[in-house]
């Protein structure tokens, strides 16, 4: 049974850096004392409790040749759910969220076709019904991304 | 991209095997020696296409309960020295200079996430006190209906 800092630490070692090597999980159980299988039944427990999403690769979207941009929409509030639903369904969205704010859903919106087609797709959500108006704010300088959250 | 190289992205965009060996189970689907695949990914690092491999937690789920967007009014010529003191901020998760739409007077914008909301809004505070900067609007999540990871091919 591996101890619940040792959980811990194999958390925040996981969330930097699964090293590309023959043998990844070994490595990691080396750094911190435990075996290949205890890394292994660790991280299969996280992931079915649902603390961890995803293990894979991060990708620099816009170095893979696509467009992105944050999206600001103000909608009637009876309107928001079905609204939401419906952008949440695009691939090209991977994060909405409601806000409190008179911009009251805000999401991200990827696409391969470049920033013209970031634009129509916008202009394209303003004819939803209960749309009050969408704005794009892409980005213009990142001071940080940070994808690691201490356990 | 070349087809091999969008085939790997297919391949690490989700979920790796949870096996001793994940590079040569993938190796072998895209019919790659291990050895070739993991170069191809050293390279994918190299150019900054790949940033890293790596488990993406559920903040909220691990604890981070409390998160907000607070978008920032900062002039032209401090818009460096912000972004840099908001990096160094454990609570900022993200933090991007933004090309604003004309009305909104907001371009500067910090992902904030805590364990309370009392946390978030005195590391607001703090931000507040070491840039100078006064003029931020919160705007708390609510509802999430979609965080997932992009998928490419």
């Amino acid at each position: 049974m591996v101890k619940g800092e040792i959980k811990k630490l194999l958390l925040d070692e996981v969330q930097k850096d699964i090293p590309a090597v023959e043998r990844p999980f070994a490595a990691l159980g080396r750094k911190l004392g435990i075996s290949e299988k205890e890394v292994l039944a660790v991280l299969k427990g996280l992931k079915r409790s649902g603390v961890i999403r995803r293990i894979g690769g991060s990708f620099d979207t816009r170095k893979l040749g696509f467009s992105s941009t944050l999206a600001g929409m103000k909608v009637s509030p009876a309107r928001l759910t079905a609204v939401a639903k419906i952008i949440s369904k695009l691939p090209g969205v991977t994060h909405c969220y409601e806000r409190k704010h008179e911009i009251n859903l805000w999401f991200t919106l990827a696409d391969s076709g470049g920033v013209k087609s970031v634009n129509a797709a916008i202009e394209k959500f303003k004819e939803l019904p209960g749309v009050e108006g969408c704005w794009s704010f892409p980005v213009k300088r990142m001071f940080k991304i940070k994808t690691f959250f201490a356990a | 991209m070349i087809n091999i190289d969008k085939k790997i992205v297919r391949e690490l965009q989700g979920n790796i095997p949870l096996g001793p060996a994940p590079f040569r189970t993938i190796a072998v689907k895209l019919g790659l020696t291990e050895k070739k695949l993991l170069e191809k990914i050293a390279g994918f690092k190299r150019s900054g296409k790949l940033r890293s491999i790596r488990a993406i937690v559920r903040h909220r789920k691990a604890g981070y309960t409390a998160n907000a967007m607070v978008v920032w009014s900062v002039p032209g010529a401090k818009v460096p020295s912000f972004g840099k003191t908001a990096a160094a901020s454990q609570a900022v998760s993200h933090c991007y200079e933004r090309f604003s739409p004309p009305g909104w007077p907001y371009n500067l914008y910090t992902m904030m996430h805590g364990r309370s909301r009392a946390g978030i809004l005195k590391e607001i505070e703090g931000l507040k006190k070491r840039t100078g900067i006064r003029e931020c609007r919160i705007l708390e999540s609510g509802r999430e209906f979609k965080k997932t990871s992009m998928v490419y091919f």
